[in-house]
């Protein structure tokens, strides 16, 4: 299978009031995504999975390193990017609430890539725009409709409607169900997968929630301040997760039959808070709320460490023993 | 002492006017906590359960009207309706804890100011106020409560403002706690140390907890017993094991399904059609248009409680035969406005 989004050592900072001093959002990650995959990203808020996938639509700049989409480097804002690449590339914003400009009709607002990438007109765009409405199946009647007519979950459904109207190859979903009730998440993400399969798609899905991570992705990457600590196939990181942060993760998440509580990881019992961005603690820096940690890991940085193939963890617990392989640096 | 109740909702009916005409939100709220017990009441957006807290707290909007209802606090009614007007009293040993902590701490003054303001008129005491809000931070597990007692709210990160928030609420001394979602705005791991300590001081204390809250996960693993809303409406109650492992009432059913499963079940269908309108709700049961198990009879009369099984009361016509109407309560289906 191709690579369609290859990132390496990608980092972004922002500055703050003190010079010199920065919030390192997105701190140096790597991963790669394959064509018509589920990729999802998982993190806690502040973890910088939002950052990154601004950065890859090019909302910002990076700091440093690259973002490779097929083979061609794209680490450039948005205006200097070539609108063929806009066109493949899309994203679905958290809440529709503020996603979709209040004065527009449904028509205007789906309307408006169709008019940009495929230069649609009069009779045809109009149809486009209903084809586009019945693809997320919604009533055609919806194009007369204002969002403030419609429900949370309508809305979001517009969105959808919006960003695959074009017809992009990489979609970018950043937490499209969080603001919903379940009932609504539900019938949302059964639309979205469906869209995958026909269209042949590859998302970004960013979430906090694993549950649903575990049901809809392939391959999953854990963040913590800016790092991706663990990453690999969704089966074996829920099977075995290896780093204690998702060991932590895992185990704090609240269930509702005994099936999932015996799958959940032992208790890891869940200590202190995400310390600030702006001054990450030195070494790992999950150091802080570690069970396990040990001196190592208040100095030295963990190098990532191949598990299995495609399966990469952050955590000097494994780079003890495979220290021949990556621990040369160390 | 553990079997007393420690409050009671009665038939509790809420409209709210508003320009448009009036929104008959709450419809008939039944419920009852006994002391030290932990209840969640669980549902959709815009179910009720935040009027339902509300009405308990006497904290309703101006424009509420209650129709009916009364409730009960440690044995006294702080709120009913009498001829024209509904009559309220502040309720004495009640404690809420907001869903944002940020927004529901007062930004220009310190957390040990507001605390020993409800030190000394909620618990009525003044001599010894510092103490007591110290301590209280202590309880809830906050590191350093000395400092903290002296810092502002945005000196603190979400997690340490609602434990702030948990320690005003006990600083209050109350014996029943009201909490508004309280993990919602925080993160999973954060969520998990917050429920835990709750519980925990609840079960210390002998508190009863009324835990508001959308996620299902989070009500089984803090509560005794769980009430399911729909639309201003109580379907079902039970222990929160039955609840999870034998749910009766459709909406229940529906919305356990439609929750992706860390077991990995693929995606559920989910609930077609979405809450009514409240301006002109449905006649009989209020999840009649939604259900796939409709008849006539739901579109036109409301259900009463059946017992499906001890303690399991479901409000649907599918269980009216499993034991007949053997409801708690008496569930009129007229509407007094």
């Amino acid at each position: 299978m191709s690579v369609i989004l290859r990132i390496r050592n990608l980092k972004k900072y922002f500055p703050t009031s003190k010079k010199g001093v920065f919030v390192k959002a997105v701190d140096g990650i790597d991963f790669d995504i394959y064509k018509e995959d589920v990729f999802a990203l998982v993190g806690e808020s502040g973890s910088g999975k939002s950052t990154t996938a601004y950065t890859v639509i090019g909302m910002y700049e990076a700091t440093e390193g690259k973002i490779e989409y097929k083979d061609l480097d794209i680490s450039r804002i948005h205006w200097k990017r070539p609108i063929q690449l806009k066109k493949n590339i899309q994203i679905v914003f958290q809440d529709p609430g503020t996603s979709l400009n209040p004065s527009k009709t449904v028509s205007q607002i789906i309307g408006a890539p169709l008019i940009i990438h495929k230069h649609l007109r009069g009779e045809k765009l109009r149809e486009a725009i209903i084809n586009a409405l019945n693809m997320v199946e919604l009533p055609s009647e919806y194009i007369y409709k204002l969002p403030r007519d419609i429900g949370g979950g309508e809305k979001q459904l517009v969105a959808i409607a919006r960003a695959l109207s074009a017809g992009p190859e990489f979609v970018i979903l950043d937490e499209p169900t969080s603001a919903l009730d379940v009932s609504i998440q539900a019938k949302i993400i059964r639309t979205l997968l469906k869209l995958k399969e026909e269209l042949g798609l590859t998302y970004m899905f960013i979430t906090h929630d694993l549950s649903l991570v575990r049901n809809i992705s392939n391959r999953v990457a854990i963040m913590y301040l800016g790092k991706i600590v663990e990453q690999g196939p969704t089966s074996q990181i829920f099977a075995e997760p290896s780093h204690p942060y998702t060991q932590m993760l895992l185990s704090s998440i609240p269930v509702v039959t005994k099936a999932e509580e015996a799958f959940k990881p032992k208790q890891v019992q869940s200590t202190g808070e995400i310390p600030s961005p702006v001054d990450v603690p030195p070494g790992c820096s999950f150091h802080t709320r570690c069970p396990l940690a040990w001196d190592t890991c208040r100095k030295i940085e963990p190098q990532p460490v191949e598990l299995q193939p495609g399966r990469i963890v952050k955590c000097h617990l494994y780079s003890k023993h495979k220290a021949t392989l990556s621990g040369a640096k160390l | 002492m553990k079997n007393e109740e420690a409050l009671a909702v009665q038939n509790l009916r809420v409209n709210y006017k508003i320009y448009r005409g009036i929104l008959k939100v709450l419809d008939g709220i039944n419920l009852t906590v006994k002391r030290g017990e932990k209840i969640g009441l669980v549902g959709e957006t815009g179910c009720g359960k935040t009027t339902t807290l509300k009405a308990i707290m006497g904290i309703l909007a101006g424009n509420a009207i209650l129709s009916s209802g009364r409730v009960t606090v440690n044995g006294k009614v702080v709120l009913q309706r009498s001829a024209h007007h509904m009559v309220r009293k502040s309720a004495k040993r009640v404690a809420m804890i907001f869903q944002d902590p940020t927004a529901s701490l007062n930004p220009v003054f310190t957390i040990g100011e507001q605390m020993e303001l409800v030190v000394r008129y909620a618990a009525n005491r003044s001599s010894s106020a510092r103490e007591a809000a110290v301590n209280a931070l202590r309880l809830a597990q906050l590191p350093d409560a000395e400092r903290i007692h002296t810092n502002f709210p945005f000196q603190l990160s979400g997690g340490m403002r609602q434990r702030v928030c948990i320690a005003m609420a006990l600083a209050a001394e109350p014996n029943i706690i009201l909490a508004d979602e309280p993990t919602t705005n925080l993160d999973v791991t954060i969520q998990d140390q917050v429920l835990k300590l709750l519980k925990r001081l609840c079960d210390e204390q002998e508190l009863a907890l009324v835990l508001v809250t959308h996620s299902l996960g989070v009500a089984r693993e803090t509560c005794d017993r769980i009430y399911v809303m729909y639309a201003g409406t109580i379907v079902e109650y039970a222990s929160s094991q039955n609840i999870f492992e034998n749910p009766y009432h459709p909406y229940t059913r529906g919305l356990l399904a439609a929750l992706p499963r860390l077991t990995g079940e693929g995606i559920a269908e989910g609930i077609e059609g979405r809450i009514p309108d409240y301006l002109n709700p449905p006649q009989g049961c209020r999840f009649a248009p939604r259900c796939e198990h409709a008849t006539e009879k739901c579109f036109s009369t409301k259900p009463g409680f059946y017992e499906a099984e001890d303690g399991h009361f479901v409000s649907c016509f599918l269980y009216e035969t499993e034991r007949g109407v053997a409801s708690d309560v008496s569930h009129s289906s007229d509407t007094e406005s």
